[in-house]
């Protein structure tokens, strides 16, 4: 008798044999009852895994698509976020410019860096602490932030600062972040069309 | 199947909104193939989606023939990588070895368990024949997959998983040769009456 074609059940089975090779099996499968309930088993084994239900994802798998109106509005609004950054920014530095005041255009320059420690610093405002200090708390009178007690010396130059702008300069800043935050949704709303 | 074979057509000639229908109706299978593949509900959601965008992406590429096999060759390709990579990590391996093309204990059919339990149908047939397959090593697992439960032919196969038709016969005995070995070891028989044998899918 034949070796036993056990490799070639699953493709007899499946019907990958050739017809030669179909034919050897055939023969063999008569004379051998190991082999035919070796090719039972895998019958049933196949018939099983058949059998096993179709899963369900938790949500859509499909591709979705951007609609037209997203692309181009992420673009305007990221455009309208940097024009009102920097008009924010031109505004601030022309505002804290002027001659008259005290430790103008460098404190303005430091303005941001120096804007954070300023806040920080007024919880426990000591003598020496304000007049450090007040090189960058002038620039700051540039922009009107609401304060607590205002020196008297840089009202004259908060008033001047409003007078030179027709535009509360901190509407550019609101505007820009608006349009930022605007551009940074639609950002999130295509990668999550796309991804 | 006609069905398929007329959007498939269609989108071969530029139809695109064949595709979304496609899609659509192969939607669960994929999702259980990747599923079963590896064995993580939420990177299988992963694959088949990258599958689906990828294949939309290159849907002018699609020639006509089953759009079934052409979808299934990229989420194939995809999970078989992940499990690729996910080895070389020098983590806890959760899957058994990609290959074991050398290891003769692989054709071997286990002797039948002396203690034998019945086995709970429905349910718990499922949970098991889940686990077996689970201890298939993944191209051999691939390879049943798609020819028991995706009912591709030997030739489809190859070209989903870029073998040679030998490779893929033998990946397919020796898979259905894991699970037959797995059960058999937990009691079942292939020759129990109607019921006991078998479960039929309610989902």
């Amino acid at each position: 008798m034949n070796a036993h074609p056990e490799g070639q059940l699953s493709a007899y089975l499946d019907g990958a044999l050739d017809a030669a090779e179909r034919g050897q099996v055939d023969t063999h499968l008569a004379g051998c009852i190991h082999c035919r309930a070796r090719l039972a088993d895998l019958a049933a084994t196949s018939n099983l895994l058949a059998e096993l239900p179709l899963l369900q994802p938790r949500r859509s798998l499909l591709p979705r698509r951007v609609p037209a109106w997203l692309l181009p509005a992420r673009w305007a609004s990221s455009l309208a976020a940097a024009g009102f950054a920097a008009v924010f920014l031109a505004t601030s530095m022309s505002a804290a410019v002027p001659q008259s005041m005290p430790g103008g255009a460098p404190a303005a320059l430091q303005d941001r860096a120096t804007q954070t420690s300023a806040f920080s610093a007024t919880a426990s405002p000591g003598q020496d602490a304000k007049e450090e200090l007040a090189g960058a708390r002038q620039s700051e009178r540039a922009t009107p932030v609401p304060r607590g007690a205002a020196p008297p010396e840089s009202v004259e130059a908060l008033r001047y600062a409003e007078g030179r702008q027709p535009f509360p300069n901190w509407l550019w800043l609101a505007g820009a972040i608006a349009a930022g935050g605007v551009a940074l949704g639609l950002e999130r709303t295509i990668r999550r069309s796309r991804a | 199947m006609r069905e398929e074979h007329e959007l498939a057509d269609r989108l071969a000639r530029g139809d695109e909104s064949a595709f979304e229908a496609l899609a659509r109706s192969l939607e669960r299978a994929l999702y259980s193939h990747a599923c079963r593949l590896l064995r993580d509900e939420t990177q299988a959601e992963d694959a088949v989606q990258d599958a689906l965008l990828l294949a939309y992406r290159g849907r002018s590429t699609f020639r006509g023939g089953s759009f079934k096999a052409w979808v299934f060759r990229i989420l194939t390709n995809r999970c078989l990588d992940l499990i690729r990579e996910a080895r070389r990590r020098p983590t806890v391996p959760l899957d058994p070895p990609v290959e074991e093309e050398s290891d003769d204990a692989a054709m071997q059919w286990a002797d039948p368990a002396p203690d034998i339990e019945t086995l709970v149908i429905g349910h718990e047939m499922v949970r098991l024949i889940e686990e077996a397959l689970a201890a298939v090593p993944a191209e051999q697992r691939a390879a049943v997959m798609l020819r028991d439960m995706q009912g591709f032919d030997y030739e489809e196969i190859a070209r989903i998983t870029n073998s040679e038709l030998g490779t893929v016969k033998s990946r397919i005995h020796r898979g259905r040769l894991a699970v037959r070995n797995y059960l058999v070891a937990r009691g079942w028989r292939a020759g129990n009456p109607p019921g006991t044998g078998g479960v039929k899918a309610s989902t």
